[in-house]
């Protein structure tokens, strides 16, 4: 599904300039649970941004479905990100000032199809992850596990083919990080390709295949045994 | 201390809101300082004078039927001396202003003279710096002159018992300088730079004794007002006993009464409206502005939310926080005031220059600009920083520490925003459209059809300088038309922009019964309406091969029989007359004689675009036109050569009368059109410093509400919205209290712009398109201001706006 060749990530300021990924090489194929670990600052999450294309490479390929987007004009990776992709991130980024149902909408905002089904779509996601009797509340009067189910209910609600997720059980208590761990691996089981930043190895050890990163570069991609 | 540090500070760290907020406030003080000003100079006219609202002016009004009320600051000469033999315990002096030429070493010098009665400076108390004023007067040799004047003749040596010859009315007198006046301020209505005694022997016309004419000034003394009120109950009596007997002016068709000498200056109904309208637009700059400084205090309250929670945490009373940031807006409009005032100090000699005014701001005495500013300040900074102070106090210091999110007023706080910036955007929007129609009424008037050819023609008002004879006046006139260049030259007793005398009669259409119609009688020399440019609309026009045209009959004889008249169209309407064609040969009666109408011509619009073309009746008088202006047309020169040769053709006949002539077009715009296009001036200064302020505003309120929804931006865009769908959905979210705007903007200036055409006679249409065009125009600015945040925002990429807190 994505083929990343060679792909680096720098970012410069005035003074220094931080090289945050180097050559990386990374496919993924459809159906897979990719888990991506190592310590902070080893540039998980912008592999992560990138592979969203909330970020853009410095240097190399980056190959979605066979077509190389690493330079595309910023109106076609819109339009991916729309139809395609799936966000959920470590604090949730749901709009205060928008209803659960708002957020949850918002994943269906930029796309056109008739309202009903918009509607009809929304209810299921946030029946999916178990929140529809918070779609009235706004984030802050909703739980962290809370907030995090409406968090994917606004990722799944377009059926993207890929889901990014960046610690998606990092501000969780255990029990909501597994509720959340749970949801995703059902996604996962119906057909959706995942890639997920973790630090928690049982975490990873959901997803079928854990790659460890350490200062910009993949140390070693290894399945998990059947 | 320790407040004005935290301001200092918060002003410091957030430059680009200090820059605004600073600015906004100076922008609107300034703005409104100055039209403050505007006001105060034009009502406080003759405030300067000691005890001035103790004075009042007889004034006259004609109700004539089919012509509108007409009144004037004016009686008969010898009105006062009636009125004191009714009322021997009333106090009161005239003013007459007379043409004075000053004869001294070979030199004509044209002056206005005010001619006074004896005890004139009792009332009008200007101080004199030499001599004794009544004294003077009381000798009808006597002359006071201002200090400018005695400069004049006499340098620097005293002008006290100094002699000038003055000529008046064909004689020359000698005046001897017994005092010498202060120089008069601008803000006196009733002023002239020499003064004599108003002698009836001297200067009284044959109108001295006729009820209606509007001779000179008569004025009034009172204790209070409520005396002048009671006085003025009177008048309808003593006019019943006095005025009505004479037989030309009829009860009901005359009235009398009196209007407060501080009234004067603002005389018309039109000049009391504008005065008011830049006095509003001052105030509404000024709202705009203190808008902005609540809008933008509430919009980054919750930048703060942390200082006012430590604040709190540390032992701070919600009281002691109100006065904090009561004190911080005080600071603020302080400092904004003294840049406003150094902002008004620079712009004042521009504003000068393209208002036509004096306006200069003093710092003490009793116009003093400190105290104002002082109770401005305080006013403002009460107004502007009490909603903010009690929004910022009361967070709770628990939640706000607790919390990631910074309080931004929640919704009601957004709300009370976009609702000040409609009521922003309202006014800016209004003054736009109001700022359309006033330029294009401006250059309406400038370019509209006045039935005659306004360039190449030149007025040469000296013509009925007294004593000068016929004779004279004859040879005058051809030695004009003589000069290289003219082409025509006539005389009539109006032009456009002057009138010597107005006459009305009272016409009917022959053999009809029914009101009389008044017309305006108008004579006319030869080749009138040729050298005018006027359009025959039927019949034809004066010529003096027709001796039933009467131009060439002697006045004895004009007088028996009625001459021929040409009529104007609107004369046509108020006679009843169905068309011009219809006019053509009918005869009209005065009451004493038929006047046959030989020619229809369009309407000549001699005088204000304010006023309504009267009806008139023009008659032939080749003989002599009482009180003549000569009209010079001319081809193939400038102005300026073809001033230097008439008044060269005038010198070789009368080389001891002063020269006095204007252009057409400069003789109008003075007279009619100037204080409309000085004052559209003004009002477009205000009303684009308006705007100005309000997009000050939307630029600040943008780039913190920008600020504020970066993350949100990167969510959005994370989830597929383009940097277009971004960018409309900032631009629309600022863009709709813009149209909203328009809801409370348009009526309001429909009604306002109607009132104010309606106070021209001739005036365009209120068109549409002035609505559209100030609202997209208001649209657009308000877009583009919005923009550049917006765009930046928009462009950035997700993944660094979701790092952002």
């Amino acid at each position: 599904m994505i083929q990343l060749q060679d792909l680096s990530r720098t970012y410069a300021s005035d003074e220094i300039e931080t090289t945050a990924l180097n050559g990386i090489d990374l496919a993924v194929e459809a159906g897979e649970f990719v888990a991506i670990m190592g310590p902070s600052g080893c540039g998980k999450s912008t592999l992560l941004n990138i592979i969203g294309t909330i970020d853009r490479p410095t240097d190399g390929r980056y190959l979605f479905e066979g077509a190389d987007i690493a330079r595309a004009p910023e109106a076609e990776l819109a339009k991916l990100r729309r139809d395609r992709l799936g966000f959920v991130f470590q604090s949730f980024n749901l709009i205060d000032e928008l209803t659960i149902a708002e957020n949850v909408a918002l994943g269906l905002a930029y796309r056109t199809m008739p309202a009903r089904e918009k509607k009809d779509r929304v209810a299921a996601a946030m029946d999916r992850v178990g929140i529809a009797h918070r779609q009235r509340h706004h984030p802050h009067q909703l739980s962290g596990g809370q907030q995090q189910r409406a968090a994917i209910a606004r990722a799944i609600v377009g059926e993207p083919r890929l889901i990014l997720a960046d610690e998606p059980t990092g501000n969780l208590d255990t029990e909501n990080g597994a509720q959340v761990m749970d949801i995703l691996g059902q996604l996962n089981a119906e057909g959706a390709t995942i890639v997920m930043v973790t630090h928690s190895p049982s975490h990873a050890d959901i997803a079928k295949r854990t790659v460890h990163m350490l200062d910009g570069r993949i140390l070693s991609s290894a399945r998990r045994a059947a | 201390m320790s407040a004005l540090t935290s301001l200092y500070r918060s002003l410091a760290h957030h430059r680009l809101f200090a820059l605004l907020n600073i600015g906004g406030l100076a922008l609107g003080i300034a703005t409104f300082l100055v039209l403050f000003l505007f006001v105060r100079f034009e009502t406080g006219y003759d405030r300067v004078l000691p005890q001035q609202d103790r004075l009042w002016v007889m004034e006259e009004r004609y109700v004539m039927p089919g012509y509108p009320a007409d009144t004037n600051p004016n009686t008969m000469g010898s009105e006062l001396k009636i009125l004191q033999a009714d009322y021997p315990q009333l106090v009161g002096t005239r003013y007459m202003n007379m043409a004075a030429t000053v004869q001294q070493g070979g030199q004509a010098t044209a002056e206005d003279l005010g001619t006074v009665d004896p005890n004139f400076f009792d009332l009008m108390r200007f101080p004199a710096v030499e001599g004794d004023p009544a004294a003077t007067l009381a000798d009808p040799n006597g002359l006071v002159v201002t200090q400018k004047t005695a400069r004049k003749y006499f340098g620097s040596q005293s002008a006290i018992g100094r002699t000038l010859q003055l000529s008046i009315d064909g004689t020359t007198y000698p005046y001897k300088v017994g005092a010498v006046l202060r120089d008069m301020p601008d803000d006196v209505t009733f002023k002239s730079e020499m003064f004599a005694q108003l002698s009836r022997t001297r200067f009284g016309n044959e109108w001295w004794e006729h009820w209606g004419s509007a001779s000179l000034t008569t004025f009034l003394r009172f204790p209070d007002a409520v005396a002048a009120r009671a006085f003025e109950a009177q008048l309808p009596a003593f006019l019943d006993r006095h005025a009505y007997a004479g037989g030309n002016l009829k009860k009901g068709e005359y009235f009398q009464s009196l209007r407060p000498l501080t009234a004067m200056h603002l005389y018309s109904p039109g000049d009391r409206a504008i005065v008011t309208t830049l006095g509003a637009v001052g105030l509404l700059t000024l709202l705009i502005a203190i808008v902005n400084y609540v809008n933008l205090a509430t919009a980054r309250a919750g930048l703060r939310a942390r200082e006012v929670a430590m604040r709190k945490v540390l032992g701070g009373t919600r009281r002691s926080l109100v006065r904090q940031f009561l004190g911080e807006a005080l600071a603020t409009v302080a400092v904004a005031a003294l840049i406003g005032l150094a902002l008004a100090e620079i712009a004042l000699p521009f504003i000068n220059a393209l208002g036509g005014t004096t306006l200069a701001i003093r710092y003490v005495g009793w116009d003093g600009v400190v105290l104002p500013l002082v109770l401005l300040v305080l006013g403002i900074a009460l107004v502007a920083g009490l909603y903010p102070a009690f929004v910022l106090s009361g967070f709770g210091p628990a939640a706000v520490l607790a919390s990631t999110r910074a309080p931004g007023g929640g919704r009601s706080g957004t709300r009370l925003r976009s609702a000040l910036v409609v009521v922003q955007f309202a006014i800016a929007i209004a003054f736009a459209i109001a700022t359309g129609v006033m330029l294009k009424q401006t250059e309406h008037i400038r370019d509209a059809d006045l039935g005659f050819r306004r360039d190449g023609l030149m007025i040469v008002r000296s013509l009925m300088t007294g004593g000068i004879d016929s004779p004279q006046r004859a040879a005058i006139l051809r030695s004009l038309a003589a000069a290289p260049g003219v082409t025509g030259v006539t005389v009539a007793n109006n032009a456009p922009g002057d009138q010597s005398t107005t006459n009305f009669s009272g016409y009917s259409r022959a053999g009809a019964s029914g009101a009389k119609i008044s017309l305006m009688d108008v004579g006319t020399g030869r080749d009138y309406f040729r050298v005018y440019g006027a359009r025959l609309v039927a019949g034809r026009l004066f010529d003096a091969a027709h001796a039933d045209d009467r131009g060439l009959l002697t006045l004895a004889e004009r007088k028996r029989a009625g001459p021929n008249v040409v009529i104007n169209r609107t004369a046509v309407t108020a006679l009843g007359f169905a068309s011009p064609t219809a006019a053509l040969g009918q005869a009209i009666n005065d009451g004493e004689r038929d006047s046959t109408i030989i020619g229809i011509v369009d309407d000549l619009r001699f005088r204000s675009p304010r006023d309504a073309v009267t009806p008139v009746a023009y008659t032939y008088n080749t003989v002599d036109i009482l009180s003549p202006f000569a009209a010079v047309r001319y081809a193939g020169r400038d102005a300026k050569t073809m001033m230097a040769a008439l008044e060269a053709a005038w010198k070789r006949v009368v080389p001891g009368v002063p020269f006095e002539a204007r252009s057409v077009e400069d003789n109008l715009y003075q007279r009619y059109y100037k204080a409309d296009a000085q004052r559209s001036r003004l009002f477009t200064i205000g009303a684009v410093l308006a705007i100005l302020i309000g997009c000050i505003g939307l630029y600040g309120l943008a780039a913190f509400d920008t600020a504020r929804r970066v993350k949100e931006i990167g969510i959005r865009k994370t989830l597929g919205a383009s940097t277009a769908e971004v960018l409309r959905l900032l631009i629309g979210q600022f863009l709709r209290p813009v149209i909203l705007a328009n809801l409370v903007a348009w009526p309001l200036a429909y009604v306002a712009m109607q009132r104010w055409l309606g106070g021209f006679d001739d005036r365009i249409a209120l068109s549409p398109l002035f609505f559209v065009g100030a609202s997209l125009a208001a649209a657009l600015i308000a877009s583009a201001t919005v923009f550049g945040q917006a765009w930046r925002v928009a462009r950035a990429e997700p993944a660094r706006a979701l790092r952002h807190e």
